[in-house]
C-alpha cells in the first residue's frame, strides 16, 4: 500500500473550495447546535417558572382555603360568646393572607390582590373589637360582625375560585 | 401637613356626598372602610368623644399614616368633626340601604307628579 501524498491532496485545484464548502458546513452545524442548546434551555426555563408559578396558584389556594376554614370557626367562636378566641383567630386570619408570597400574589386579580388587603384590614379591627369586647371596654354586636364574616367570606370565595380556575389540570 | 389632611378630610366628605366612595362596615360599629386605589382608608367616629380618627394603610394592611380631629386643630385647621359626623350618619345609611330606597321612593314620587306630556 503507497503512504498517502498529502502535498498531492494539498495542490489538488478544488482543495480550497471544497474546504472551504466543509468549513461553511461545520459552521452551520455549530449554529444549528448552539441554537437547539438554546431552544432546551428555554423550554427547561419555560417548565421550571411554569411549576414555579402553578406552587404558587396552590400556595393562595392553600391559605385562602384555610382563611375560610378560620372564618368557620370564628363564627363558631362568636356563638359560643369566646371573644378571646375570635381575637386570636383573627390575627390568625391575618398570618394566613401575610403569609401568601409576593410571588403567589402576581398570580391573582388586582381585584383578589384588594380583596386580600380588604380581609385583612378588616381582621385587624375584628380582633381589637374582639379584644376590646372580652375586657369588657366595648360592646360588640354578634350578628353584625358574623354578617361581615358572611360578606368576607364570599368575596375570599371568588379569590379561590379565580385561581383554581387559572390551574392548569 | 395640616392642610393635606384637611384637604383629605374635605375631599372624602364631598365624594362620599355624590356617592363616588363605597365604604364598608367593620366589626366594630365605629370604623368604616373604604379603598381608593390600591390603599385603605379607615374612618374611626368615636361618639363618646365626638370626633374623628382617620387611617391611611398600604397595601399590606400597615398604617402608613393617622390622624385625628385634634391633630388638625393643633395645626391651626378647623374642627372637623361636626361634619364628619354628619358624614358617619350618611355611611351608615348608606350601608343599610335607606339611602338608596329613599331616593327610589323620591324617584318614584317624581314620576307620578310630572306628567308624561
Amino acid at each position: 500500500m503507497q503512504p498517502i501524498d498529502w502535498t498531492t491532496i494539498y495542490s489538488w485545484p478544488g482543495y480550497d473550495f471544497w474546504g472551504v464548502i466543509l468549513s461553511l458546513v461545520g459552521f452551520i452545524f455549530s449554529i444549528g447546535f448552539a441554537v437547539r442548546a438554546s431552544m432546551n434551555a428555554q423550554r427547561a426555563a419555560q417548565a421550571a417558572e411554569s411549576a414555579k408559578r402553578s406552587i404558587s396558584k396552590l400556595d393562595v389556594i392553600t391559605e385562602c382555603s384555610k382563611v375560610l376554614r378560620l372564618f368557620k370557626e370564628i363564627r363558631v367562636r362568636i356563638d359560643a360568646d369566646e371573644w378571646d378566641r375570635v381575637s386570636e383567630l383573627a390575627e390568625d386570619v391575618g398570618v394566613a393572607i401575610s403569609g401568601v408570597s409576593e410571588v403567589a400574589r402576581l398570580e391573582m386579580s388586582e381585584e383578589s390582590q384588594e380583596v386580600m388587603s380588604d380581609v385583612l384590614a378588616q381582621m385587624i379591627v375584628m380582633s381589637r373589637s374582639a379584644d376590646k369586647h372580652y375586657h369588657n371596654q366595648s360592646k360588640v354586636d354578634p350578628v353584625k360582625v358574623k354578617a361581615v364574616l358572611g360578606k368576607l367570606s364570599q368575596k375570599m370565595a371568588s379569590v379561590v375560585g379565580e385561581v383554581k380556575a387559572k390551574v392548569e389540570v | 401637613m395640616s392642610s393635606k389632611w384637611e384637604q383629605l378630610v374635605e375631599t372624602l366628605i364631598r365624594l362620599s356626598s355624590n356617592g363616588k366612595l363605597d365604604w364598608q362596615e367593620t366589626s366594630d360599629p365605629e370604623i368604616f372602610q373604604t379603598r381608593v386605589g390600591s390603599r385603605l382608608l379607615q374612618l374611626e367616629w368615636s361618639s363618646i368623644f365626638e370626633t374623628f380618627t382617620l387611617k391611611i394603610l398600604g397595601a399590606h394592611g400597615g398604617v402608613v399614616d393617622s390622624f385625628d380631629a385634634d391633630d388638625i386643630v393643633n395645626l391651626g385647621g378647623k374642627n372637623w368633626s361636626p361634619e364628619v359626623e354628619n358624614l358617619v350618619v350618611l355611611i351608615k345609611r348608606n350601608i343599610s340601604g335607606a339611602e338608596a330606597e329613599l331616593d327610589a321612593v323620591l324617584d318614584a314620587l317624581s314620576e307620578k307628579e310630572d306628567p308624561p306630556f
